[in-house]
Formats: C-alpha cells, sequence, structure tokens
C-alpha cells in the first residue's frame, strides 16, 4: 500500500480511474442540464393545472390538481379552432413544399438546359433576405388577392422555399444514374422517370424536408399574426400570444393554452428523433 | 450526343418541373421584395389619394429618428448571442458526443427547446423572470442569493440581456446538433497522431479538432446572427419593446402595424427593412471573409 | 404511378376549401337578397355569449330582411386588426370603440356622420352631455354612446386585517397612498396599489384627476407642462421609484394587477367594475373578502373620469340606416339596463340610469358596486381626446417609462415630452 501511495500521490489516478471519473462528471454535468432544458416547461405545466389561489408557490407538484383549465381554455376560447387551423396549416405547408420542391429541385440536378445555374442561384438568393424586408408587399398584395384573414393567406408565401430546394437536389445529385438512363432508353417520360424511379428514391430527404416545414408552420407567429384577423382563421401560436396578452386574464390558461400548443410537437419528436435531427444533418453539411 | 430538338424537349420539361415553383415564389417572394424597395421610395397608403414618390424622403426620417438608432444598437447589441451560443453549442456537443449509454435521451432533451414554439417558450420565461412571483426569484431568495427579487424584465439593465438568454436557450440545441455532425467527421486518426506528438487534449482540441470544425463554427456564427438581426417573437412576448428592448425588427413591425402607437406608416417600415437587410447583408459578407480567412491564411 | 398527381389534386381540394371558408361572412347580400349587418365588439366573445345571441335572434325576428353577424377582437391590436379589416374591405358595419379614438377614425374617413341617419327620437334618450363629450367633434355626430365604465377601488379586506388597517384606512385621497402602500408592504410583504403606468398612456389619466389639460383649447399646443402637471408626475413617479409599488408595474398592462389581487398579492386593485365577475368565479375566498369603494380622489378634484364605449358605423357599410337601427337596437334602454346588469356597467341612457337598480341598489357587494359607479358616472366626465390622440398617448407613455426607469427627471421627461407633442400637433 505505502509504495502504491508513493507511486501515486493523492489526486493522481490510474487512467482507469481517470476514465471513470471523467465518465461520472460527464454524466453528472449531462443531469445537472437536464432542468435547465425542460424545466420551463415543466414549470408550465405545473402551473397550468393549479387553482388561482396559489399559482406562484414554489412546489413543482401542486396539493391540489385541477385540469379544468384545459377544457375551458380549449371550448371557450376557440382553441379548438386554433389547433385545427394550425393542423390544416401544417398540411398543406408540408404537402405543398414536398411536390413544389421537389419538381423544382429534379430538372436542378439531373437535367442540363440553359439558365440552370442563373435559376437555382436566384432561388438560392431568397434565402438571404429577410422576410421583414417583404412583409408589407406582401401583406398589400394578399389584400388585394383575398388573403387576407384566411389559411391559404397564412401559407402562400412559404409554399415552397429555396432552403427545400437545396436539400432535395443535394439528394438527388447522390443518385445515380443508370436507372434513370436506363428508363430514358425505355422511352418513359421525364415526369415518368421523376415520379415513378427519382422522387420515391428521395424519400429520406423529403422526411426531413417534412419535418424541417411542419416545425416551422406549427412555430410561424410574424407572418400570421399579420394576415389573421378573425378567430376563425388563427392558429396556434397567434392564439397563444392573444390569450398572453389583454385577452383573458387567467395564468392558467395561457399555461394550459401553452402546453395543448407544444405538447403535439414534442410528443412527435420523441417519437421522431432520429428524423427530425436528421435535417439539421442534411441541412449544414455541404454536399 | 443529343439533337437539338432533344436538347429543346429536356429545356422545356426542366421548366414545366420548374413552373408551379418559379411562379409561386416569384409572386410570394421575388415580386413583394422588389415591392418593399419600391414601397420604401413611396408615401403610400392603401385607397389613400395623397400616394407619391418621395425619393429617399423615408429613408432620411428613418435616419432622423432617435428611435430607430435605439433599435439599431439593441439589433447590434443583440449580436452577443452568437458568440454565446458558438462556445455553449460547441461545449454542448463535446458533452453529449461520445456514444455511451443515455446519449440520445440527453441530446433529445436539449433539443426540446428547438421543436417548440418561441411564443409558447417566451411565455414560459415569462412565468420564470417575473420580478414578484417568478420562479427564479424565488429560488434566489430562498437560496438567499439574492436579498429580494431582480427585476429582470422590468428594468434597463436586464431586459434585453434577459430576453438574449432566452434566444440562446432556444436555439442551442441546434447548433450542438450542427457541432456533432461536424465533430464526427474529425478523424480519429488526427487527434491521436497530434496526442503521440505529445500534446495534451486540450492543445489537441485546439491544434487539430478546432481548424477541422472551423466551417461549421461559421456557418453556425452566420445563420445564428441572421438570425439575433431578425428578432421578434421574444421581444413582443416578453417586453413588448419596452424598457429599452425594442430591435430593428420589432420597430418595423410598431411603425407597419401597430395602430396603438402611433399611425402607421408602410413607407418607412418598408425603408426599415432595405436597411435591415443592408445590415444582414453587410454584416454575413464581412463575418465569412473574416472567419474564413482565420485557417486559410495559414 | 399517379402518387404526385393525387397529392397536387388533394393539395387543390384543400385550398379550394379553405379560401371558401376565408370568404364566409364577407357577402353584403345574401343570394334571397336579405340584407347583412355585420357589428363588431370589443372583447366580449364569450364571455356575455348568452346576452348577444337571444338578442341577435330577436332582432333578426323583427326584422325579417335582416341578417345580424357578430364578431369580436380581443382587447390588443384592436384597432390594427380593425385597419386591417378595413383595408382589406371587410369591415364591419357596426363598430364597437372607446370614445378616445374616435377622433383617429373620424380623421382616416373611415367612419360616417351620423346626423342625418340616427333616429331623432334615439337620440334625444341619451345622457345629452355624454352623448356631447364622447360622439360629437366638428359640429357633427359620430357615434352613439353605449356604456360606461367608471373604475372603482376593490380592497382586500383580509390583505388590510393582515396588516392591522381596517377599511376606513384605505386612501380616499391620493395624497395617503404613499404611506398606506408603505404599511401594507411592512407588515405583510404584498403591495398596496398597482397603478399601470404605460398602457395606454396613463399619464393622461394622473393629470386630469388632477385638472391639467393635455392640450391647450384650440388644440393646437401641449398644456401639461405646468407646476401642477409636474407635482402630479413626481407623484407618481416618486411612488415607483421608492417602489412602494411593484418594479414590475412599468411595463404592467391592466391584466397583471388583476392576476395579482386574484392571488392575493395586492390590497387595492383600481378598475372597471365589470372585471369583478372574473375574480368572483375564479377565486370566491377573494370575492368574499372584497369590499368597494370609489377611487381616491385629489383635495378639490371630485370629477370621475368614465371611459365611454360607444357604437360607430363603417363608412364602407353597404347598409348605413340598418346598421344605424342595429346600432340604436342595442343602446336602447331595456337592452342597456340588462347589458349593465350583466357587467356591472353604467348605461347611458336616461330612462336605464332612473331604474331603481342604480337609485336603490340592493345591499350586497355588487349592488354597492353599483351604487358606487353610478356615483362615479353622475359625476363623471369623459376623456376628450385630441386628433392625434394614439401619438400623443405614445409620447406620455415614452415619457413614464423614462422617469420610471430613472432615465430622466420628472422634469426633464415633461419637458421632452412637451416638445414632442408640439411637434406632433403641428404637422
Amino acid at each position: 500500500m505505502r509504495t502504491d501511495d508513493r507511486a501515486r500521490p493523492a489526486g493522481i489516478m490510474t487512467p482507469r480511474q481517470r476514465r471513470a471519473a471523467g465518465l461520472v462528471l460527464r454524466y453528472a454535468a449531462l443531469l445537472a442540464l437536464v432542468p435547465f432544458f425542460v424545466g420551463p416547461f415543466l414549470w408550465m405545466l405545473s402551473v397550468s393545472v393549479r387553482e388561482t389561489g396559489n399559482i406562484y408557490s414554489l412546489e413543482i407538484v401542486p396539493d391540489a390538481i385541477t385540469y379544468r383549465w384545459y377544457a375551458e381554455v380549449w371550448s371557450q376560447y376557440n382553441l379548438d379552432r386554433a389547433f385545427l387551423n394550425s393542423v390544416l396549416v401544417a398540411i398543406l405547408q408540408v404537402g405543398s413544399n414536398l411536390l413544389f420542391c421537389s419538381l423544382a429541385a429534379y430538372p436542378l440536378a439531373r437535367l442540363r438546359f440553359p439558365g440552370r445555374r442563373l435559376v437555382f442561384m436566384l432561388l438560392l438568393s431568397t434565402m438571404m433576405v429577410p422576410f421583414q424586408l417583404y412583409m408589407i408587399p406582401l401583406f398589400l398584395m394578399s389584400l388585394r388577392l383575398g388573403l387576407f384573414d384566411t389559411l391559404v393567406g397564412i401559407v402562400v408565401p412559404s409554399a415552397a422555399g429555396a432552403f427545400g430546394i437545396y436539400l432535395i437536389k443535394q439528394y438527388y445529385e447522390t443518385i445515380p444514374g443508370d436507372l434513370e438512363e436506363a428508363a430514358r432508353i425505355d422511352g418513359a417520360g421525364e415526369f415518368r422517370i421523376w415520379s415513378s424511379i427519382m422522387m420515391p428514391l428521395t424519400k429520406p430527404a423529403m422526411a426531413a424536408l417534412a419535418i424541417f416545414v411542419f416545425v416551422q408552420s406549427w412555430s410561424n407567429f410574424l407572418w400570421p399574426l399579420i394576415i389573421v384577423n378573425s378567430e376563425d382563421t388563427w392558429t396556434l401560436p397567434v392564439a397563444i400570444a392573444k390569450l398572453s396578452g389583454d385577452f383573458i386574464d387567467k395564468t392558467q390558461y395561457i399555461a394550459a393554452g401553452s402546453v395543448i400548443a407544444v405538447a403535439p410537437v414534442i410528443l412527435f419528436f420523441f417519437l421522431a428523433q432520429r428524423w427530425f435531427i436528421g435535417g439539421v444533418t442534411l441541412g449544414s453539411v455541404k454536399g | 450526343m443529343k439533337s437539338s430538338a432533344g436538347r429543346d424537349s429536356q429545356t422545356l420539361t426542366a421548366w414545366a418541373f420548374l413552373a408551379p415553383t418559379v411562379i409561386v415564389m416569384g409572386l410570394f417572394q421575388f415580386l413583394p421584395i422588389l415591392g418593399a424597395f419600391a414601397v420604401s421610395l413611396w408615401d403610400y397608403f392603401p385607397d389613400s389619394p395623397n400616394n407619391r414618390f418621395v425619393g429617399l424622403r423615408n429613408f432620411s426620417r428613418v435616419l432622423h429618428d432617435p428611435a430607430f438608432w435605439e433599435a439599431l444598437k439593441n439589433s447590434v447589441l443583440y449580436l452577443l448571442v452568437v458568440p454565446a451560443i458558438v462556445l455553449l453549442a460547441l461545449g454542448l456537443a463535446l458533452l453529449v458526443e461520445p456514444a455511451i449509454p443515455f446519449m440520445n435521451a440527453f441530446r433529445a432533451c436539449y433539443y426540446v427547446p428547438v421543436v417548440t414554439m418561441m411564443v409558447v417558450v417566451a411565455y414560459a420565461w415569462t412565468l420564470i423572470f417575473n420580478t414578484d412571483n417568478g420562479l427564479l426569484n424565488q429560488l434566489l431568495v430562498r437560496w438567499g442569493v439574492a436579498e429580494r427579487g431582480v427585476p429582470w424584465l422590468t428594468s434597463e439593465s436586464t431586459a434585453l440581456w434577459t430576453v438574449m438568454t432566452v434566444t440562446v436557450w432556444k436555439g442551442l440545441g441546434y447548433y450542438m446538433v450542427m457541432f456533432i455532425v461536424a465533430l464526427k467527421a474529425v478523424p480519429k486518426e488526427l487527434s491521436e497522431a497530434s496526442r503521440i506528438d505529445g500534446a495534451g487534449p486540450l492543445q489537441g482540441f485546439l491544434n487539430v479538432t478546432i481548424p477541422m470544425i472551423w466551417p461549421t463554427v461559421t456557418l453556425t456564427a452566420v445563420i445564428s446572427s441572421i438570425s439575433a438581426l431578425q428578432v421578434f417573437e421574444e421581444i413582443y412576448m416578453m417586453t413588448n419593446g419596452r424598457v429599452g428592448t425594442t430591435t430593428l425588427v420589432y420597430d418595423i413591425y410598431t411603425t407597419g402595424f401597430d395602430m396603438s402607437r402611433g399611425a402607421i406608416d408602410f413607407g418607412q417600415a418598408c425603408a426599415m427593412g432595405v436597411l435591415l437587410f443592408a445590415l444582414i447583408l453587410g454584416f454575413t459578407t464581412v463575418a465569412v471573409r473574416r472567419m474564413q480567412g482565420v485557417y486559410s491564411a495559414n | 404511378m399517379s402518387a404526385p398527381r393525387t397529392a397536387l389534386l388533394f393539395l387543390l381540394a384543400v385550398s379550394a376549401g379553405l379560401f371558401a371558408c376565408g370568404e364566409r361572412g364577407r357577402r353584403p347580400m345574401t343570394p334571397e337578397g336579405r340584407k347583412h349587418v355585420t357589428f363588431l365588439t370589443m372583447q366580449l366573445r364569450p364571455t356575455f355569449d348568452d346576452y348577444f345571441l337571444p338578442l341577435i335572434e330577436q332582432y333578426e325576428r323583427e326584422n325579417p330582411d335582416i341578417d345580424i353577424d357578430w364578431i369580436d377582437y380581443p382587447w390588443q391590436n384592436y384597432e390594427t386588426k380593425l385597419m386591417t379589416a378595413f383595408l382589406a374591405r371587410s369591415a364591419p358595419d357596426v363598430i364597437n370603440l372607446p370614445s378616445v379614438s374616435l377622433p383617429t377614425y373620424i380623421r382616416s374617413g373611415t367612419i360616417l356622420p351620423l346626423d342625418d341617419i340616427v333616429d331623432p327620437e334615439a337620440r334625444a334618450s341619451y345622457v345629452q352631455s355624454i352623448l356631447t363629450d364622447s360622439g360629437v367633434y366638428d359640429g357633427q355626430l359620430w357615434a352613439v354612446p353605449w356604456y360606461a365604465a367608471p373604475e372603482v377601488a376593490f380592497v382586500n379586506t383580509s390583505i388590510l386585517k393582515e396588516a392591522g388597517l381596517t377599511i376606513d384606512d384605505v386612501p380616499r385621497d391620493y395624497a395617503d397612498v404613499p404611506a398606506f402602500c408603505e404599511t401594507i408592504l411592512e407588515k405583510t410583504g404584498k403591495y398596496g396599489f398597482y397603478p399601470v403606468y404605460v398602457e395606454g398612456g396613463k399619464l393622461r389619466v394622473f393629470l386630469w384627476e388632477r385638472g391639467v389639460s393635455l392640450v391647450s383649447e384650440d388644440g393646437t399646443r401641449a398644456a401639461f407642462n405646468t407646476p401642477e402637471g409636474l407635482a402630479v408626475f413626481e407623484f407618481w413617479v416618486d411612488l415607483y421609484r421608492r417602489e412602494l409599488v411593484p418594479r414590475d408595474a412599468v411595463t404592467a398592462t391592466h391584466r397583471i394587477p388583476l392576476d395579482q389581487y386574484k392571488t392575493g398579492n395586492l390590497a387595492v386593485l383600481t378598475t372597471g367594475p365589470q372585471l369583478a365577475r372574473q375574480f368572483q368565479s375564479d377565486t370566491p375566498e377573494i370575492y368574499e373578502a372584497t369590499e368597494v369603494l370609489p377611487l381616491p380622489r385629489w383635495k378639490g378634484h371630485e370629477e370621475h373620469l368614465v371611459s365611454l364605449f360607444v357604437f360607430a358605423v363603417s363608412a364602407r357599410t353597404h347598409h348605413p340606416e340598418e346598421s344605424a337601427r342595429f346600432a340604436e337596437f342595442l343602446t336602447n334602454a331595456p337592452n342597456q339596463l340588462e347589458f349593465a346588469k350583466r357587467t356591472v356597467t353604467l348605461p347611458s341612457v336616461t330612462t336605464a340610469l332612473e331604474d331603481p337598480f342604480f337609485t336603490h341598489p340592493e345591499d350586497s357587494l355588487r349592488g354597492r358596486m353599483f351604487a358606487v359607479a353610478a356615483q362615479g358616472t353622475r359625476k363623471g366626465q369623459v376623456f376628450r381626446p385630441v386628433r392625434e390622440n394614439a401619438e400623443v398617448l405614445e409620447v406620455l407613455a415614452d415619457a413614464t417609462e423614462a422617469a420610471l426607469l430613472g432615465n430622466m427627471t420628472p422634469k426633464e421627461a415633461l419637458d421632452d415630452a412637451e416638445e414632442r407633442v408640439n411637434e406632433i400637433l403641428g404637422r
């Protein structure tokens, strides 16, 4: 024992011990960070089930739990409508993005035609332009087109996007050319080649894009805030913002509404985690 | 070799594929972008008989408005979230990078804020930052860290920083994933080679890993600074632009859409949009050039 | 396979459906030739569904050629939403507005002058001073008055007890407010008062309460930068700077003090009596402990400021006559009386105000609320805004914030505000 001590004075560990200690430290840090990231949601959840008297008291699990705020905010404050609208907008936005981006990316990746680079650069250049620059003309235009206060009006400005085109185009470019050539020799039309051969091969990219667009659409706030006027067309973020404005005075309503708004997306995230994170990966690595 | 008729038909096909997207994006993105530049030069209100071309007057009004400079200052200050995001996201990525048990669960936890909507996140944090009843102040007082609550969102010395914290918190998971991808791409042999050379882990990290992941650092910095310059929802939900937290985009919103703050002015709002665009373009160009130069020089 | 084609068809179908949805309620005329009158209220839905829905049904029964559509916007961004509805040419016909924002709409030509279309008999039924103060500008009538919401003071007596005070210790004079707040804070750690400083440029009310006019008679210059104006501004700023009221008061909207009162953290809530029903249903124990008093006054200034809500008619309406008729219907004596009872607001029609309901109120908190509110309304005055109301109020809000945060002394803030208001009025 003595020799061991002399060889390794206090504080110096074997590599193995060091690795174990590092692992313990790492897990400790990982655990310590969890409340920081999910705490605010838990606190909101906790507030949403409280009676009014003690909504600000410190315990995470209150003594008296009530779920009535959920039922009330859902039906009385038209959150059911907002939820339905959010779902419709998401379906429409995801659908149109998949279709438009997939269609547009195909010739940009696989066909040769004059102006290809130019079109691609032009489409891509919209990524540099902040939405806030053109939201006013867009708003004025939407008024004239009868899109004001409609769900289509919410979707249309982001029905297709440069990021989606870029993402799918990168993926198309990784597909070897033989399949396509064979089909072409068989006399298949380009649309046929795209719809039955090429497009189905891009499923991973499409899935990533779908999730990316879904999250964006579900959270989109500034544009709906401007283009929506009535409760018939409001989406969840707009509804929550209104609730937490001066619309109502029950903190629990806002908290309950907030939980209703984020719970589906969080659940969906935990089920399809791989695809969520895949989108970031596909988007950030240059092809 | 294809006949010219074949090439023509391929061109036609290509445009048929592109048409829907070009029409939608042309109508709802390009046209309004051009429109914004036009409106910024006009005194414009729908159906008004007084619409007229005013040249650069909207710009000169904006530039003479102290409120604009205040908003610009705050927007530039807001860019301080960028280094915070890069450093913390990289740190987080290093923490969750090794493939050890439960790691996916941790990553998922840290990623949750990314998938949730800012409106809700901002509201949740408002409950936490409230001066007299907020969770944070209650904890600080109970633990004896502070004698009484800090007015996080209602004093000028803290409000903007508090909102910035929320922005950083919301985005960390996203950038963390970008860094994980980048770190995975660093070949193991390289860092081992540097260790054999007698370099410590820190040196290895600085001399090998950082240069390897530098493109991702650059990308992260650019993306996060573009979104920092466009911050709106946090401000709208948490402070309403009060107590010195008005940013450029918030100012554009109130100028263009908030009648309770005075008459709305589409021309001026568009002029501010143009200035915002110029700022983003200028800043990112300089930033990209500077950051790319760091390792390509040697 | 035709998967993409199916998807495209599906998208088209969904889009068409959604377009159809959005177009609902925009028709001036139904196929059968019935006339559509849309009326807009301010944050009354869904709380007062059981008042309005039967009323609409009754009106449609009595006027078979008319269809009534009801829309409601929340308080927040009300004016912005209304403006965008105008731009989209889908503005409602009959519009509920706070009387203070009327000049904005007159200025932008969005509402109709009513002199020729309001029934003279109906016109004579309103309390004439209220009608004139709220609806007449440049010699023309622009709106008919609806309900008045005079503020009262709700007192949580259990907090008083905790502090060893009684209801008689609650200040009736503003000068006693700081001492009261100090005692409550010392004894209970809770707040006595919670002023809403910035929302709607509250400074205008602080000034008004001490008889300081916002602008000169002719409306061309700021008139509030007087020793009296400075004194009252300093009073409110001092209350905040000494931290006798919550520090979040610098940004708080009227929802926040209500929330604090309901959670038992605020001793005195000054607000419209109609908000009582919210804590009645929510926190009965707070409601039980509540007593109602008139708002504090300044010595020598006994008038009460009454917020009034009015109905105006859109300049874009296809049916001006029908719109005016419906506005008269909503504001007639029986309907106003019923609305007042449900909301604890005050009617603006003479005969309704003379109802025993107000002259001999029942002996309950509700009855006392009506008594106090009616008393306020009788002595009440309606605020006469200037044309550039929104801009002026924004300047006042900025000045208040600057002084509260200590960026400027009250004097500097008031000087600065005066200069900016003069600039606005001089444009």
